[in-house]
């Protein structure tokens, strides 16, 4: 199956949401997610640093147009699986890792792979926002020049599309040229959204990035991210599990390193069959 | 009187004997006793110490204008621009100008001087900037943490090699390397206005090239510390999303690191700037200490404010007047105003930066 | 064809960036070179003008005019050396702490400014004064007291600052440990901060010595030049030094003169080396207890 040719690479076009089984309710996307072509593809895959293993033997497939939250206690390995995806771990000394990610059909750490268009069109949100020391206008616009996603002329409307799309427009289009540190933590957040939303990401990776925020940018994030989908597909890891419960279809629950259990919002919040899984959703632990 | 809350002074002795209780109650008075005293001194002592800079620095001023105020009522503000330097007739009999002794037939002006100054701490910075901010970007991004530290190691070399080491290095060495090397080029060079200034003999080891090329490595240090502290404040989490963009190296460090870092490195250049200016017998012993004219190509001999002090004081005394001295006061004065506004501007410039007007969110939390 | 670089168009726009990004690191890895190479060359002449001439008797007898050795050379740069180290060490470490721990606002601005626009000040202008003020103006003549105070002046600036800067470096989080357990300010000063300090304070003194070592312009009017061991008389007893012979005789007609000028430049390179190396044992010595990654 090559499903490469399916999606536009330069997403001028936004991808139409054709796919029937996403366009249903959550329930339907859980029901059918054998069906659906897998954005990512993880298989047996463990990383360490120096030597120490900090995430071992995880499976897992992203379907696509799906949203993922991974959750567990802290230290569980959920940011190193997530920051592995799209091999942001790379640059650490001591990093190791065996096992397979695929993107699509394609081999995410195998050999000759182009790391920029990997990052590309597997983007990344971090915890804390980090917008670039330039304008907000640059923050959005120099991504998309970095791959000349687009003509110099049309940067500037896909700029405003972005920050729409974001609903950051509004609030921002009277002071383009300001510091983008001006902006309040939640402005930033969404700033940092759209800055990666701009280079037309197939798959976006968020870790944990509403933890530094108040409540109505939270609500303001999670709302963009049911919007997001199918377009994109979404990973996001979450130390919240009301926030999981409210944005996700499947959930994944990371504990020392392992995947215990995957499976749809309903069945792990309200039927869990591992019983730390149980234990966890409840409160007991972590 | 200040209650000292301390309830197992109050208490009878033995009355529990619990290990971590001292010993002796009177070595535990004369202790507290002690430990006020000492907190109160310390911070006066210090503060005698703090204020030494102070008075070193008024002293210096002072000195220097008291020396130099006949030289400055006599030679004007044409001082700052007349060519000049003529040391007069030291057998002749001292005339009077305004009350000041000196020798007939005297003329000094500083302009060559200031002109050599500015001239070879800009051929100097221009040598030193792009290797230091190259070396720091390389060092902080690219470098295994050993070799950085071997990195930091060059540094401190620089800095501790003695500025007349630099100075025969210069002369004994990189003079007759270049001037033999770039002889060929020199000659060849198109006489026409800018191009001109290249062009020409290269006079032997001496002069403008070599002074700006030594003082260029010996400001290197001071630009590159400071790049390679500044590059390593740049928050990974800005550097990682632009990676996560899936930027490169190069576009990361144009994008991220040259804006977040510009201003700073830009205080820094200055900074070393202040350093080339002043900087004495590595120049005294490269220029070819000429007096009296400009340098018409940068290969000739020149001399700088710093240098001519030194290397005029001793033949300054022979001067019966004392005139001479005076002179050098002044040249002092010149050369002072010119490093601290040199130091003034790249402390604004570091300010602005650790305060800074980009990053105020991101530097803090 | 690679999934991760789907179009030809972006396969071209990768190739051209990753191009971009090899030029870089090539410039900026000459740089580096820029930065290495002038030391192996500059220390690398002096070794090798020194060693063919090289006697012992250069560290055993004095100079004899333009000849002999320079015995009383490197006994004049030690005492010097240990001179600067007392007066300035004391002087600028107490600076530093008051500085970094007492100072208040207004007052720490100012100090602050005076240390900055000293550090500032060409080592020429303070062998002018200390010449002027000194040796003239109070008639000590040249004496090793006159060059240690213009010495002291010159590298003050530098160990205050290192010290306030190792002292406000010290985490926030040991003071309050310390507050908390009742320890008095004198106490956390000595036992923690200064302890915590205490690698960046020394390397930031051992550093002023050697830059103290290899002045000249301060020395050659205030210490003058002594074929003599040096003496502690205030008035009329000049000193001799190892940078005096690399400036007055490198370009001296003759033989014995020259062979001074270079053997001082070893001495020098092997002192101020030695420096540095001490600088670093001790400082690796002394953050052996601190957080990794710090100090």
């Amino acid at each position: 199956m090559n499903t490469v040719q399916a999606k536009p690479v330069v997403a001028e076009v936004a991808v139409p949401a054709s796919n029937p089984a996403v366009a249903g309710p959550e329930l339907e996307v859980a029901g059918t997610t054998g069906a659906l072509p897998k954005a990512m593809t993880v298989t047996g895959f463990t990383g360490a640093f120096s030597g120490k293993t900090i995430i071992e033997d995880i499976s897992l497939e992203l379907a696509e147009g799906s949203i993922t939250a991974i959750v567990g206690p802290s230290g569980c390995g959920k940011s190193t699986f997530l920051r592995s995806l799209n091999r942001m771990n790379d640059r650490i000394p001591g990093w190791k890792c065996n096992g397979s990610v695929r993107f699509y059909d394609q081999d995410v750490y195998g050999q000759g792979v182009d790391l920029l268009s990997l990052r590309r069109r597997v983007g990344m949100v971090f915890q804390r926002p980090n917008p670039f020391p330039m304008s907000i206008e640059e923050n959005v616009a120099c991504g998309i020049k970095a791959h000349r996603l687009v003509p110099r002329s049309e940067v500037r409307r896909r700029v405003q599309d972005r920050l729409e799309e974001v609903g950051l427009w509004k609030a921002v289009h009277d002071r383009l040229h300001d510091s983008p540190f001006r902006l309040s933590g939640g402005q930033q957040q969404l700033l940092c959204l759209a800055r990666s939303l701009a280079v037309s990401p197939d798959v976006l990776l968020l870790d944990e990035p509403t933890s530094s925020l108040d409540p109505i940018s939270t609500e303001a994030v999670e709302q963009l991210l049911k919007e997001l989908v199918p377009d994109i597909t979404i990973v996001i890891v979450t130390h919240n599990l009301a926030q999981a419960r409210r944005v996700a279809d499947r959930v994944a629950f990371f504990m020392d390193g392992r995947l215990v259990e995957t499976g749809t919002v309903q069945q792990i919040f309200e039927d869990p069959r591992r019983i730390e899984t149980g234990q966890y959703v409840s409160g007991r632990i972590g | 009187m200040t209650t000292v809350f301390a309830p197992e002074l109050e208490k009878a002795p033995g009355s529990n004997g619990s290990p971590g209780r001292p010993f002796h109650m009177l070595s535990l008075r004369v202790a507290r006793l002690w430990g006020a005293c000492a907190d109160r001194a310390v911070p006066w002592v210090t503060g005698v110490f703090a204020v030494v800079p102070i008075a070193v620095l008024v002293a210096i001023t002072v000195v220097l204008f008291h020396e130099a105020l006949p030289a400055i009522r006599i030679n004007g503000i044409g001082f700052l621009t007349r060519s000049r330097w003529d040391v007069g007739s030291g057998y002749g009999i001292p005339i009077k100008v305004h009350g000041v002794e000196m020798a007939p037939h005297t003329s000094y002006g500083a302009w060559p001087l200031i002109l050599g100054t500015l001239e070879s701490s800009a051929l100097a910075l221009v040598i030193a900037v792009p290797i230091s901010v190259g070396a720091a970007i390389i060092v902080v991004e690219k470098l295994p943490p050993r070799l950085s530290r071997w990195a930091g190691i060059c540094l401190e070399v620089l800095v501790g090699i003695p500025s007349v080491i630099y100075g025969l290095w210069g002369i004994l060495t990189l003079g007759p390397f270049l001037s033999k090397h770039l002889a060929g080029i020199a000659d060849h060079v198109p006489d026409v206005p800018v191009l001109r200034f290249f062009r020409g003999p290269t006079y032997g080891a001496e002069g403008l090239l070599v002074s700006g090329v030594v003082l260029g490595i010996m400001i290197i240090p001071i630009i590159a510390s400071t790049s390679r502290d500044l590059i390593r404040q740049v928050p990974s989490s800005a550097k990682e999303g632009a990676r996560a963009l899936g930027m490169t190296d190069f576009e990361v460090v144009r994008k991220v690191i040259w804006p977040w870092t510009r201003s700073g490195i830009v205080g820094a250049s200055v900074l070393g700037l202040g350093r080339a200016l002043g900087e004495t017998m590595a120049v005294a012993m490269t220029s070819g200490a000429v007096l009296g004219t400009t340098a018409h190509s940068i290969f000739s001999h020149m001399n700088t404010i710093a240098a001519t002090i030194v290397s005029q004081l001793d033949s300054a005394f022979a001067d019966g007047t004392g005139f001479e001295v005076k002179v050098l006061a002044e040249l002092g004065l010149v050369l002072i105003v010119i490093t601290l506004l040199c130091n003034f501007g790249a402390k604004l410039l570091l300010k602005r930066f650790g305060a800074s007007a980009i990053a105020p969110a991101a530097m803090g939390n | 064809m690679t999934l991760v670089a789907a179009t030809p168009h972006e396969k071209g726009v990768n190739r051209a960036r990753t191009a971009g990004d090899t030029i870089m690191w090539l410039v900026c890895g000459l740089a580096l070179a820029a930065l290495v190479l002038p030391i192996i060359w500059i220390i690398g002449q002096v070794i090798a003008r020194a060693i063919p001439h090289f006697r012992w008797s250069f560290l055993t007898q004095p100079t004899i005019g333009n000849g002999g050795g320079l015995s009383q050379a490197v006994l004049g740069t030690l005492v010097l050396m240990a001179m600067v180290g007392v007066i300035a060490g004391v002087t600028g470490v107490g600076a530093g702490i008051y500085l970094a721990e007492y100072a208040r606002r207004r007052s720490a601005i100012l100090l602050r400014g005076a240390t900055e626009v000293l550090a500032g000040v060409p080592s020429i202008i303070v062998g002018y004064v200390g010449f002027t003020a000194l040796a003239i103006g109070l008639k000590w003549k040249f004496s090793i007291w006159a060059a240690a105070i213009a010495l002291t002046a010159i590298v003050i600036p530098y160990i205050a600052k290192t010290t306030e800067l190792a002292l406000r470096g010290v985490p926030g989080s040991f003071r309050e440990g310390a507050e908390a357990l009742g320890m008095r300010d004198i106490l956390i000063l000595r036992r923690i901060s200064l302890r915590a300090a205490s690698s960046g304070i020394i390397t930031g003194l051992i550093m002023a010595l050697a830059i103290s070592v290899g002045e000249t312009a301060p020395l050659l009017y205030t210490a003058f030049w002594s074929v003599h061991n040096p003496t502690f008389g205030l008035h009329n007893s000049p000193v001799g030094y190892l940078t005096y012979p690399i400036w007055t005789f490198y370009n001296y007609p003759v033989k014995s003169a020259t062979y001074l000028a270079t053997e001082s430049a070893f001495f020098l390179v092997i002192l101020v080396g030695a420096l540095i190396i001490a600088s670093r044992l001790v400082s690796r010595r002394l953050s052996r207890y601190m957080p990794l990654g710090q100090g």
